[in-house]
């Protein structure tokens, strides 16, 4: 090895250093080729989904206030009903007699009238004939269970509501964890193998991990050509679940997933 | 997701030194020996093209000086010492005339034939020595390729082997095995195709310095016949 061909060593080692130092600066530096511009979010295709109460729901709203019935005009010609009770109790709202009996406080501009108020005091007094007005219906039925449920519930119970999902949101559901069953999936194949649909039943928990190892429930459109295929398709079931697992499911939903059985077969895989 | 999760990352890991440390060592020891032939193969082009460019210059220059030198003892005397092909072959003439011609009877015929041998054999050995380095390109060339595709294949095999392995063939699986096997033979096709260029371009400068050389002793082979007829 003479002087050129060590020049020539030297000058090639140094090339491929730089080259391939080079190299991986540049796919250092490089921007990520997947990178995505934007964030993929998660979908899920549970949108119909809505929970349906099984209770009724008590009604938390302050019931609206009471309009007053408006007045009609005073037609005297027709007589007055018999009242078949003794003391019909006046409504205390529709009248405003007049109410002496409340002193004027020690107001310095005493007022000669009490609000509504004052009208119990008069239920009090003993009214033989109340005067009785001509009312003209106005077609609000508010205030028909006067005295009912004028105020909110006076329940003392303080546990959610019991809810639970309408069929179309459990079939949803199934849909979802049927979509999130399918990239896992895979049946044997053979003869009859695509008449064979297992049964499972699995458990999550709330995270969507499964808690315990799926059970197949039964398999069913054996033949006697794919008999040899039914261990393995419930195998692979059972594989496919534990896969695909941990499900993303909605969690407030947790009740309607927690238990379900689910059938694998042919058609899923396609 | 973690599928994008890994993308991002294998996307960041696909510079060569990072394929490199994440291979298997057989790959590994593929991926080096590649390397060394590649380097070895650059050393032996760039230290070939030095070499040829000063060859080449000094035969140019000894040429001048032959074609315009008058006595040939005195040239001699000046150019004995030189190490270039084309000195060499010229001492190898001017030792063979001085011998032939140092007896008393001299055989002219067979002066001219020894002559011509022993420049030719000098010619031969002095292209042996220039083309000496030029069947490692050959070979790097030949074979460079074929040790590349063996790692590549050796790679793919193990990242069949851990997408079984895994259960799962996704992308992200399968990706960096592959990847990482394919590097060894970009390896080997980096060091074979400058090799086999280098080869074809030196082996015809290679004959065109023996075209050369082989012109100038013929050349000086007339002369010395032409003085062995003078001198008898």
């Amino acid at each position: 090895m003479d002087s050129s061909e060590g020049t020539g060593l030297g000058v090639a080692v140094l090339g491929h250093v730089l080259l391939f130092g080079g190299l991986s600066l540049g796919f250092l530096a490089t921007p990520n080729p997947v990178s995505f511009e934007q964030q993929p979010i998660e979908v899920s295709l549970t949108d119909d989904v809505a929970l349906v109460s099984a209770s009724q729901v008590p009604d938390a709203e302050v019931p609206a206030a009471r309009l007053a019935e408006e007045e009609g005009p005073v037609e005297h010609a027709v007589p007055e009903p018999v009242e078949s009770e003794p003391e019909p109790v006046p409504k205390p709202r529709t009248e405003q007699p007049p109410a002496p009996t409340r002193a004027p406080t020690t107001r310095p501009q005493p007022q000669p009238t009490q609000p509504p108020r004052a009208a119990e005091t008069t239920r009090r007094q003993p009214q033989q004939q109340p005067t009785r007005r001509d009312v003209r219906p106005t077609g609000r039925l508010d205030g028909l269970d006067v005295g009912r449920s004028d105020t909110a519930s006076q329940s003392r119970s303080n546990t959610a509501p019991a809810a639970t999902l309408g069929d179309r949101e459990v079939a949803s559901l199934i849909a979802e964890i049927r979509r999130q069953l399918k990239p896992h999936w895979s049946p044997p194949t053979g003869a009859d193998a695509d008449k064979l649909v297992t049964f499972l039943r699995v458990r999550l928990n709330r995270d969507g991990t499964i808690a315990s190892r799926p059970v197949v429930i039964r398999t069913t459109g054996q033949t006697a050509s794919n008999r040899g295929q039914v261990s393995l398709h419930q195998e692979r079931a059972i594989r496919a679940v534990e896969l695909a697992a941990p499900f993303r499911l909605p969690d407030q939903f947790y009740d309607a997933w927690k238990d379900f059985d689910i059938s694998l077969d042919q058609r899923l895989a396609l | 997701m973690d599928v994008f999760a890994n993308l991002n990352t294998e996307a960041a890991t696909l510079s060569p030194v990072a394929l490199f440390l994440q291979a298997d060592w057989v790959v590994k020891g593929v991926m080096i020996g590649l390397l060394l032939a590649s380097i070895w193969t650059w050393a032996i082009i760039i230290g070939f093209a030095l070499r040829m460019g000063k060859t080449r210059r000094r035969i140019d220059q000894f040429e001048d000086e032959y074609r315009d030198a008058d006595d040939m003892d005195e040239f001699h005397r000046r150019v004995a010492g030189r190490d270039t092909p084309i000195a060499r072959v010229f001492s190898a003439g001017v030792t063979e005339w001085r011998r032939s011609t140092s007896g008393k009877g001299i055989d002219r015929e067979g002066t001219r034939e020894r002559l011509a041998t022993a420049m030719g054999a000098t010619v031969a050995a002095e292209v042996d020595k220039l083309a000496d380095r030029l069947n490692w390109l050959a070979t790097i060339g030949a074979v460079a390729p074929f040790v590349g595709l063996f790692g590549t294949v050796w790679g793919i095999m193990r990242s069949f082997t851990s997408i079984a392995a895994e259960q799962n063939s996704s992308l992200a699986v399968v990706a960096p095995g592959i990847a990482e096997a394919l590097f060894a033979t970009a390896i080997g096709l980096f060091a074979a195709i400058p090799a086999v260029i280098a080869y074809n371009r030196f082996s015809h400068r290679v004959n065109k310095v023996e075209a050369r050389l082989n012109r100038f002793a013929d050349g000086f082979h007339a002369t010395l016949s032409r003085r062995l007829e003078n001198e008898g």
